[in-house]
């Protein structure tokens, strides 16, 4: 377990050179949130009450599609320029290149959130500051649930014909419980809620991230092998 | 002319059999690689029908036939890139096919037209970077001599995007090399490689302490390189032969009788 938990550093710390140097992926994962929150923003400028009743689902509208694009390109250069064949003929779990990979987009996801969530703020007349550490736990469990499943359908989709469709069709649906229960625990947690107001929807959330990413460690060899 | 034909191979034991490793490659504990009754299938496509191979150790196999032949396919069966539909293939006498043993990249070394290396970082920052992944020891002064190998020392610190193709295969090179495989797998090595880097790639294929398996269509530098020569046509194993019992002319003339 050490040994993988190296191996997945040593890629994801590859990886986020390669991103450091070309700032291809986080570049357009903060274009795209923030024209959501642009164009949201004159599309219910309907005023205070109804935009914070909307905005968790915009909220994870613009970060799961951001997710989708940082998963699709966390595999699809490597493929297209035949590295992913050099991390395949290395003498490690490939469990560890899924974690690798997973690591980097939460952390492409994390830093979007963290530039994009204050335009949020401001743009819709949302209050964080009370919220602020429930709103940290909601967005790290949700952010490594949908990434663990987005990375593995990304893995998935590449290697089809119609990748950029197909991470979509695959990923949607499955992730469908996931991103309900972010919208519900983070309109709760603006409404002033409690934890247990929403345990249900924080064990939802749990229980999705642990299942798929012990699962998708275990199925990953299997959908890299041609 | 050592000719051994089609199918003289296709039998479950032919290969092993006719080139007089029966009984040895594919044992328990014995060092080598043997192919058999390989087969793999894309949908209603066969890439690969039945191949029976066997490589000894120390030995230099040069692999020779037309475009989708199923060479690299075999190649990459071997290298553990793809599955198999049928078949087995044992390196050092242990079957590889079965469960992915992750060790099996240590002992190979792969080299292709496609480089593996990432092209926003330096030639240094990506052998580091498969060093660590090799888990090769002494890792900064294993580098240093691979780059004097194939003369990239002075480049060490350029971006791969900034290299020539040539350049870019040389570091490939030392970058199969990093974990002193003890088998070699070359898919087209040649490509993009000028007259220095050539005479270089042939001194280090030179290493017989190295089980070889090169998939070329260069005929001239695969024999005279080789210790043995196949030839895979529409995925059937047609053709093995010793080199020395070769001319350039003969074999030329055998792989078009074979490939063509």
């Amino acid at each position: 377990m050490r040994s993988m938990l190296a191996q997945s550093w040593q890629i994801y710390r590859k990886d986020m050179l390669v991103e450091y140097r070309t700032r291809e992926r986080v570049v357009t994962m903060f274009v795209f949130s923030l024209i959501v929150v642009i164009i949201f923003n004159f599309a219910f400028n309907a005023g205070a009450d109804v935009l914070q009743r909307v905005a968790p689902g915009m909220i994870w509208v613009a970060f799961a599609f951001a997710g989708m694009l940082s998963a699709s390109r966390s595999f699809s250069p490597e493929i297209d320029r035949g590295t992913f064949d050099g991390l395949l003929l290395a003498p490690i779990d490939r469990g560890s290149i899924f974690l690798g990979k997973l690591l980097g987009n939460v952390t492409l996801i994390g830093l979007v959130q963290l530039a994009v969530l204050p335009l949020f703020v401001l743009f819709f007349n949302m209050t964080i500051l009370p919220y602020l550490s429930k709103l940290l736990v909601i967005f790290f469990l949700g952010t490594v649930g949908f990434s663990s499943v987005a990375t593995l359908f990304a893995a998935v989709a590449v290697n089809t014909r119609m990748r950029d469709v197909m991470l979509p069709v695959l990923l949607l649906p499955v992730a469908s419980p996931v991103l309900i229960a972010l919208v519900e625990t983070t309109r709760t947690t603006f409404e002033g809620g409690d934890w247990q107001d929403m345990t249900n929807w924080i064990r939802l959330l749990s229980v999705f991230t642990v299942v798929f990413l012990v699962a998708s460690v275990m199925l990953f060899e299997y959908i890299v092998e041609e | 002319m050592g000719d051994r034909s089609a199918s003289g191979l296709a039998g479950a034991s032919g290969a092993a059999s006719a080139s007089g490793l029966a009984g040895v490659a594919g044992a328990p504990g014995t060092p080598g690689i043997s192919v058999r009754q390989l087969t793999k299938t894309y949908g209603r496509f066969r890439a690969l029908h039945r191949v029976d191979m066997e490589v000894a150790p120390g030995t230099f196999l040069a692999l020779f036939g037309p475009n989708g032949a199923g060479k690299s396919t075999l190649l990459g069966i071997i290298a553990g890139l793809v599955r198999p539909s049928r078949g087995q293939v044992f390196l050092d006498g242990e079957q590889i096919t079965k469960d992915r043993d992750e060790d099996l990249g240590k002992r190979i070394g792969a080299l292709s037209y496609q480089t593996y290396l990432y092209d926003e970082l330096t030639v240094l920052e990506n052998l580091r970077f498969y060093g660590r992944l090799f888990g090769v020891e002494n890792r900064e002064d294993r580098i240093g001599s691979l780059l004097h190998t194939v003369g990239m020392e002075a480049r060490s610190g350029s971006p791969v995007r900034t290299l020539s193709r040539g350049m870019r295969q040389r570091v490939a090179l030392a970058r199969a090399l990093l974990h002193d495989p003890d088998i070699l797998l070359l898919d087209e090595p040649y490509t993009g490689l000028d007259q220095d880097a050539l005479v270089m790639l042939k001194t280090v294929l030179a290493d017989r302490k190295k089980t070889i398996l090169l998939v070329t269509h260069d005929l001239v530098r695969g024999l005279e390189s080789a210790d043995r020569v196949a030839i895979l046509n529409r995925g059937r194993l047609v053709y093995e032969a010793e080199t020395s019992e070769l001319s350039p002319a003969d074999f030329e003339q055998t792989y078009r009788d074979h490939a063509m």
